[in-house]
């Protein structure tokens, strides 16, 4: 190895980020539970949104009273709102 | 006990659903793993994002190691696919910053180590997204090029004429300098 190549290596690796570092750390864990809690919306809107339709289907024939399109408004309007929220909670800054 | 096998036990512990191991994996492997990612990437922010990224996907997939390589070469792996993935948005500001760079180097050169420094920076920018991966992992960091072949999924012969070529535009660029 040249004089040449350890000055390259030795600048390469002059600008090292610090040995453990809780902040760091701290905001990957932060992103992993915002991950996992970005799944569980979406499994809880999928699950709402399932159960509206089976309901819209369903509820008709069990009660003439019953409004399908009010249903799938209502439970469209949640789930619209539910992601939001989601969308908001995962782009926070850290 | 070896480091590779502290990790090895830590993952173990992590796949078992343990947070506090996959937090001192972080611990003992962030160094690593945002060093080469600074060097790959145009500057701190965007190394630390994929950096912490990188960590996500690395607990989501943590049954994706098997054992084979080091976790550190497991996790540089991953970094380099993240770092692969952003390669465009990093590249557009890599071009903003050449510029700028550019225009710096028309005024009387400097003579300190953060001037080295900085040029060395710009001269990495100068370098193809392969070509500073294998920089960073084999003239930086020491891996070989056989560990950095299978880190970056490249071929070996790949990796040894980046390395190269690589090596070769950086020794230019400071050897340019007075």
């Amino acid at each position: 190895m040249t004089e040449a190549d350890d000055r390259l290596k030795a600048l390469l690796q002059a600008d090292l980020p610090p040995g453990p570092d809780a902040r760091f750390r701290l905001a990957v864990l932060e992103r992993m539970e915002r991950r996992r809690a970005g799944v569980r919306l979406a499994v809880v809107v999928v699950a709402g949104l399932a159960a509206s339709a089976g309901a819209a289907v369903l509820g008709p024939q069990l009660s003439a009273d019953f409004s399908r399109t009010a249903l799938v408004v209502a439970s469209l309007l949640i789930a619209a709102a539910a992601t939001g929220w989601g969308v908001m909670q995962m782009s926070r800054p850290i | 006990m070896t480091s590779d096998d502290d990790d090895a036990a830590l993952m173990a512990e992590a796949r078992a659903g343990s947070r506090l191991a996959f937090s001192r994996l972080i611990d003992r492997r962030q160094q690593a793993v945002r060093a080469f990612l600074r060097r790959v990437a145009a500057d701190r922010e965007d190394a630390d994002d994929l950096a912490q990224e990188t960590f996500v996907t690395a607990w989501a997939r943590l049954s994706s190691w098997n054992g084979r390589s080091s976790v550190r070469a497991w996790l540089l792996g991953i970094a380099w696919r993240k770092a692969r993935s952003a390669g465009r948005s990093l590249f557009r500001r890599m071009a903003r910053d050449r510029a700028w760079a550019d225009a710096e180097a028309l005024r009387p050169p400097p003579f300190s180590d953060h001037d080295d420094r900085l040029a060395l920076k710009a001269a990495m920018e100068r370098l193809n997204l392969q070509e500073r991966a294998a920089v960073a992992l084999c003239l930086a960091e020491d891996y070989s090029h056989a560990e950095a072949a299978a880190i970056l999924d490249l071929p070996l012969g790949t990796v040894k004429s980046q390395v190269q070529r690589g090596r070769a535009k950086l020794l230019e660029a400071m050897e340019a300098r007075p």
